[in-house]
């Protein structure tokens, strides 16, 4: 047992360490608090979904609902982390060498990595199901110190079943990239594809929730039987003491028995994986020369693209925007309905809002840096400007959003929903708010630099870097928002003459941003080995 | 070649890594920096090769200053770590490539990677990904990375480590084909004989300080590099950088 916590803590503190904002104890408490603050932004919106869900609920004499269909909508959301999670933290071997050579045995090591795991979904299900569970006490009137205990001890069960789940899924990616030959293609085509059927899975959840009106009775056979962890969390809250026990019994036990199942075979899964074939028949033939620019760009997208984990979390955001404006042209009739319906200057505004919240989330240059690990001394050491440096990075991300962002315009200009003009109004508006976040990205990478993590999933995915760099991005929308108002509402201008404000505030404020990290930034970059 | 005056590394929390380092490498000379470990030779040899920021001190490379003209200055060497961690994404070619053109090399390139790579027996491996190499194929590819653009200035930290007999020998002889041809060479090493053997010069770092310098012969004298080496890890009290240089006429 005592060796089981020394790996726990391993493990855990090499996921907080990413969050850390300097070396110093402050910065500890700083990626703590930057935690703290996500968390709650989370629990935030759960509050806001769920009470939202909860009184059509109640008005349809449904609320016991409620709490399975929230469980089920954060289960999802832990579990697309998590696959992704355990395909390198689980089956990652950069430090298999290390811990198999411990004397611990595969379980312990199996089960401490997949407790990590764990220990994140249990945050995220509590940031989920804390609010929900609220919701659920104040419009059933249930309040009270059973409903509480029962709802802290379904988080702690429900957590382990996306954590097994994601491992399972983890395992399956991480085997089957593995055995192909463009396996970092592979790696990246799964993981979309994986990312894509718990989006669309997540999606009919507000399916479900409106179906629900016309068909509780189905739902709660579905809750009874295939999802019944959901349904047992749902009795446990309404007093059922013999539901709590079931509950941990489903949860808890497949989780130990999946883990103990697979830690038996861990070694021999790890040395599959690691297997690579180094062949010797290579015959050299001209190396083509290319300029600098263009080789620093072709190993930043070599990364993105080779990196499943980097590709799914910092392009997906690019790719919904597409494929909602390949929507758009999909379901052209009810979208112009809808538009006329809203009106001109509030359609433009809802486009505006949706397509900078998802462009927020496709920020590669604010991990970029941290990525270079510890090949950073590689371009440090080269003859390569930090003009070069940081333009190789930006353009990384221009090109991975400015053809969605194309793609969306060319597909809602070919709808009709909105004029042409406006269209490519919206389009430069998001190509200008992507260079603006793509600078500053590289600003918060600057600023929380980690190049000693050991693999690129703690990097983008906990890293205090990524949370600056994709919440930095939205916050930092806010004042752009507020010159298109100012320009378009209170001026009387026009929704047209407000894009245009915004774009030109923007390119504005990315030119000052980029002329800084020329100088101030290039000085830190220095600083940073 | 390299100039390093008055070099002074202090890491955030007060630690001096290095305190007050002069030394040159001039044309045509492989120098060996020796040192106890954490001395501060990394440290020393990663602030030359423009990778780590540092307090005090100018380094010069070719007469240009890695401080504020850092391009023109890395233009000139190239630097090869310790543990060479490289992009595993990258095939090797891609890695060689990848290299050649942001030292802005040109058509030259192929014959250079043929001639190394066939050297250090690479060739066959270097279509498949780095991710699968092993710790010395790794330092061979980087070895041939930073050989094919012909650098003026080589510095390596600690380069035999991982190496196979063969590649050390193969190395061994483009370090003097290097210096043979006007450039210079600058290494960090705990293998005492072969520093011994190879070197024109050797520095000694002992706690950030230099406590010796000078032509092998007149550092080692009738001794071993390993005796003087283990006397002046002896000395509780190093003698001042500024006395030992005084003494040299070369620094």
């Amino acid at each position: 047992m005592r060796k089981l916590r020394c790996l726990l803590r391993v493990q855990m503190s090499a996921m907080v360490h990413a969050m850390n904002v300097s070396s110093k104890r402050s910065g500890a408490l700083g990626g703590a608090a930057l935690l703290f603050i996500a968390d709650l932004l989370m629990a935030f919106f759960f509050a806001i979904y769920a009470a939202g869900i909860g009184l059509v609920l109640q008005a349809h004499g449904a609320l016991d609902l409620l709490m399975p269909l929230m469980g089920l909508l954060v289960a999802a959301s832990c579990l697309l982390l998590t696959a992704m999670g355990a395909q390198h933290v689980v089956f990652g071997t950069r430090d298999a060498d290390l811990l198999l050579s411990l004397p611990v045995g595969s379980f312990s090591v199996m089960l401490s990595k997949t407790l990590a795991l764990y220990l994140e979904n249990l945050s995220l299900f509590a940031s989920g199901m804390v609010p929900s569970g609220i919701v659920w006490m104040v419009l059933a009137g249930r309040a009270g110190v059973w409903a509480v205990l029962a709802l802290a001890a379904g988080c702690v069960c429900a957590a382990a079943l996306p954590t097994l789940a994601g491992v399972v899924a983890g395992f399956l990616m991480a085997w089957l990239s593995g055995r192909v030959r463009h396996k970092a293609l592979a790696s990246g085509a799964l993981s979309v594809v994986f990312t894509l059927a718990i989006l669309v899975g997540s999606m009919q959840i507000n399916r479900l929730a409106a179906w629900v009106l016309t068909n509780a009775d189905g739902l709660r056979r579905v809750f009874a039987t295939w999802l019944l962890p959901f349904g047992l969390w749902q009795r446990a809250m309404a007093g059922g003491a013999a539901a709590l026990a079931a509950l941990a019994l489903v949860c808890l036990a497949p989780f130990f028995l999946a883990v103990w199942l697979m830690s038996t075979q861990y070694k021999r899964i790890l040395s599959a994986l690691r297997a690579r074939l180094v062949r010797g028949d290579y015959r050299l033939a001209r190396v083509a020369a290319s300029g600098q620019f263009a080789a620093l760009f072709a190993k930043e997208a070599g990364r993105f693209f080779g990196c499943s984990v980097y590709l799914v979390n910092m392009g997906l955001g690019a790719v919904m925007l597409a494929a909602a404006g390949v929507a758009a042209l999909a379901f052209s009739g009810p979208v112009r309905i809808a538009c006329a319906q809203l009106g001109a200057a509030a359609s433009v505004e809802i486009a505006l809002g949706a397509m900078v919240f998802m462009l927020a989330l496709s920020n590669t240059a604010c991990v970029s840096i941290s990525l270079e690990g510890r090949s950073m001394w590689i371009v440090k050491s080269a003859p390569v400007s930090a003009r070069a440096f940081f333009g190789a990075k930006l353009a990384l991300q221009l090109a991975v959003c400015w053809p969605c962002i194309a793609v969306a315009g060319v597909c809602a200009a070919l709808s009709g929903a909105l004029g042409a003009g406006t269209v490519a109004l919206l389009a430069a508006s998001g190509a200008c708010y992507t260079l603006f976040t793509a600078v500053w990205g590289l600003w918060a990478n600057l600023f929380f630099p980690r190049l000693d993590c050991d693999n690129e999933t703690i990097v983008v995915k906990q890293s205090a870097a990524s949370f600056a760099g994709l919440f930095g991005g939205m916050v930092l929308a806010l004042p752009f928002a507020g010159v298109y108002f100012l320009v378009a509402r209170a001026a009387g201008a026009g929704a047209p003459a407000g894009m245009a404000a915004v774009c030109a505030a923007l390119l504005a404020a990315a030119w000052a941003l980029w002329r800084l990290l020329l100088g101030a930034g290039a000085r830190r970059l220095a600083k940073i080995a | 070649m390299l100039e390093i005056e008055h070099l002074t590394k202090v890491y955030p929390g007060g630690k001096r890594a290095v305190d007050d380092v002069s030394f040159r490498v001039q044309a045509g000379q492989i120098v060996g920096f020796i040192g106890h470990n954490g001395a501060g030779k990394t440290t020393t040899l990663r602030c030359a090769a423009g990778i780590l920021d540092f307090s005090e001190g100018v380094i010069t490379v070719n007469g240009h200053d890695v401080r504020t003209q850092p391009v023109a200055a890395k233009r000139e060497m190239a630097f090869l770590p310790d543990n060479p961690d490289l992009y595993e994404f990258m095939t090797g070619v891609k890695y060689l490539k990848f290299i050649a053109d942001l030292y802005g090399m040109g058509d030259e390139r192929t014959e250079r990677i043929r001639r190394y790579a066939d050297a250090f027996g690479l060739t066959g491996a270097l279509g498949s990904p780095i991710g699968g190499y092993s710790h010395g194929m790794k330092q061979k590819l980087a070895l041939i990375s930073a050989l094919m653009h012909r650098p003026k200035l080589f510095i390596l930290d600690e380069p035999f480590v991982g190496l196979d007999p063969q590649a050390a020998f193969l190395m061994k002889g483009f370090l003097r084909e290097l210096c043979d041809e006007g450039g210079c060479v600058l290494f960090s090493t705990h293998v005492l004989e072969v520093a011994e053997k190879l070197c024109d010069r050797i520095v000694i770092i002992k706690n950030g300080r230099l406590v010796e310098q000078g032509e092998t012969a007149q550092v080692i004298g009738n001794q071993s590099l390993e005796d003087v080496f283990l006397e002046l890890a002896a000395q509780t009290d190093a003698p001042g950088p500024a006395a030992r240089e005084g003494e040299d006429d070369h620094a």
